[in-house]
């Protein structure tokens, strides 16, 4: 009985090893490739295609047509002839990412926009992405994910048939480990892609590591522990891999590349004028008062928008309200005013915060001036109906 | 699947999770090799569709995919096409049989934001019914929910009964898949070798029927099989009528 058991166990392992053997890797996308119906790349596009329906009904997605625009030119510009392939979204999520699905739908995150220090550091970003999208990143992981929860199956059942099958555990986790390894090894890949991409489009290689040495002092500067830790410990279920390492990565590369490209400040500095008070005002929602007062700093040292700067770092002051923070706000609002760039609201959270102080002259004088400067506001009628309130004590 | 560039880790695919985890607990109740059907009609006020009221058709939401070996659903491209295909057409010719006008869904139409939210709610809704709408082994249901059955969209709705004109709103939702070889293959063995089972190929359908004016889910069907196969006429026929088994039309 044992016997033939073995012999079931063995012939099926042996099936079994053949199918968990097929190879995850596949070749460079060609330009306007597109999958066969019946195959499992089809089936993640489909996928894809179904993220891309909601993604385009979301409204988180940016319309503002400038904006689209000029994410849309930037891919182009990088992707060369699989530009028509690929098609991008700005969503407005307050963290710096971009991702990449298998069926060319590409997503750039209004935090990276924020973060980006220059129109370099999103290319590299965005080569990055184009570079997961050429190389099928995503179908190579879906294959490895496959292959590794069968090895695993095979595994407990070796482990069941030893007589040990507590062991099945290990063998899920040594499959969950390799599919996040294989995830790590594609990042390098992009890592790479994604530089050669950008460099060859003229921009300087040396930007690349800079918008990670970025975040890696924002995450310093965090207000969460566990988060500030976390950077700096590579594990095995990371898909990523440490962003030290990138680093090293990219300086090395850059090294190596030829020293000229250009940053694309201009342009860039144009959109940040723009649209910097709808990014910040996203970035108060994650809360992280810290980070956002790293950013700021970071903005205020590269000149982008003073007015703005200080009304939403006072902002955060009002929101944290740590001991001291009143005041700070309050200095940070003032100081706001003085500068044309500042949004409306910097008036009326300056009257806010003299009404609160019970300098309803001073208030009335702010409320006033933000009404001028916001004739549409939405709270109008509320801040109208104060004005008159305070007239009628004077 | 999608690759991000950043740190984050979180997961594109919660959703899709929960979906999976919702239907995995169903079969844990309702499994069965035939098909088997769990019909909830609303506890609150409910008088049926007069003929004369008309039903808005949802494009059904569609997914077939192939359990591998290593339990893993990968979706289909053709398989998907096929069996939306086959359970549009079943659904149109049963429900051609009921005293009603239907309109269609136009997916292809340009939403409002109101709208897409509204499928997705539905979604969201409908996947906690299954979770937490009936009672049995692995499933959760609700304690303020005991003998009710008055889950709600909201009056919200009334914004597709004022673009199409419909007074309720039909809603489909079927997932399946089936086994490759090499499951098939694994669950012999472990059968043969330990007397354990694998989960293996299925389908799971829902449907409900929401009022246009209240945003109330008043029928609502779970049926599931691993013996039809929408992919084919005859077993989209046969989920469709399972599907609208009792429905107050």
């Amino acid at each position: 009985m044992t016997f033939i058991r073995t012999k079931i166990a063995a012939l099926f392992a042996l099936l079994m090893f053949l199918n968990s053997c097929a190879s995850t890797s596949a070749p460079t996308l060609s330009v306007g490739q597109k999958p066969e119906l019946n195959t499992d790349e089809a089936g993640l596009w489909m996928s894809g295609d179904r993220a891309e329906k909601e993604i385009l009904n979301s409204p988180l997605r940016v319309k503002d047509p400038k904006l689209t625009a000029y994410v849309e030119g930037l891919v182009c510009r990088l992707a060369g002839p699989r530009c028509p392939d690929i098609r991008v979204y700005v969503v407005d999520l307050p963290y710096l990412n971009a991702s990449m699905h298998p069926n060319g739908m590409m997503q750039v995150w209004t935090g990276l926009l924020l973060r980006a220090d220059n129109e370099a550091q999103l290319a590299y970003v965005i080569g990055h992405e184009i570079a997961h999208y050429a190389e099928r990143h995503s179908l190579e992981r879906w294959r490895t994910a496959k292959n590794n929860t069968a090895a695993a199956l095979i595994f407990a059942i070796g482990a069941g048939l030893g007589g040990v099958p507590e062991l099945a555990t290990l063998g899920n986790l040594a499959a969950i480990s390799n599919i996040f390894g294989h995830s790590r090894e594609n990042e390098r890949e992009a890592d790479q892609l994604g530089f050669e991409m950008y460099t060859k489009a003229g921009y300087d290689p040396k930007q690349s590591a800079e918008i990670w040495k970025n975040l890696v002092a924002e995450v310093e500067s965090s207000d969460f522990e566990k988060k500030r830790k976390q950077q700096a410990r590579a594990g095995a279920f990371d898909t990523h891999p440490l962003t030290a390492e990138r680093i090293a990565v990219l300086e090395s590369l850059s090294s190596q590349a030829s020293p000229s490209g250009f940053t694309g400040e201009e342009a860039f500095q144009s959109l940040m004028d723009e649209y910097l008070d709808r990014w910040l005002r996203s970035d108060l929602r994650r809360k992280d008062y810290g980070e956002s007062l790293f950013l700021l700093s970071k903005l205020e040292r590269q000149n982008r928008r003073p007015g703005a700067v200080n009304f939403f770092r006072g902002e955060v002051y009002r929101l944290r309200r740590l001991e001291g923070d009143p005041d700070l706000a309050k200095a940070s609002y003032e100081r706001a005013i003085r500068f044309d760039d500042a949004p409306p609201e910097a008036w009326r959270a300056l009257g806010q915060v003299y009404r609160d102080l019970n300098q309803d002259g001073r208030a009335a004088q702010l409320y006033t001036t933000y009404l001028e400067k916001a004739p549409n506001a939405p709270d109008r009628i509320l801040v109208q109906n104060y004005l008159n309130q305070t007239a009628g004590y004077q | 699947m999608a690759i991000r560039w950043g740190l984050s880790q979180t997961s594109h695919l919660q959703g899709a999770k929960l979906k999976k985890l919702s239907i995995l607990m169903l079969v844990g109740v309702f499994l069965t090799s035939c098909t088997a059907t769990s019909v909830k009609t609303t506890t609150n006020n409910f008088t049926k569709p007069t003929s004369s009221q008309r039903i808005l058709l949802m494009e059904p939401d569609v997914s077939m995919g192939v359990l591998t070996a290593g339990g893993l659903v990968e979706p289909r491209a053709d398989w998907t096409a096929s069996a939306q295909k086959n359970l549009m057409a079943s659904l149109g010719s049963q429900l051609q049989e009921k005293n009603h006008t239907f309109l269609n869904y136009n997916p292809s139409r340009n939403r409002t934001e109101k709208e897409t939210q509204l499928l997705r709610l539905h979604e969201a809704v409908g996947q906690t019914i299954l979770v937490h709408g009936y009672s049995g082994a692995g499933l959760l249901p609700l304690p303020n929910k005991k003998g009710k059955f008055d889950w709600t969209l909201g009056t919200g709705v009334r914004e597709l009964n004022q673009a199409y004109g419909a007074d309720y709103a039909l809603y489909v939702f079927s997932s399946g898949s089936y086994a490759s070889g090499g499951r098939v293959a694994a669950s012999l063995i472990m059968a043969g070798l330990f007397g354990a089972s694998m989960q293996m190929g299925r389908q799971v359908a829902f449907a409900s029927l929401v009022d246009l004016r209240t945003g109330d889910v008043v029928w609502f069907n779970v049926a599931t099989t691993t013996s039809s196969d929408p992919r084919k006429d005859t077993g989209a026929n046969s989920i469709v009528k399972s599907l609208l088994k009792d429905i107050p039309l």
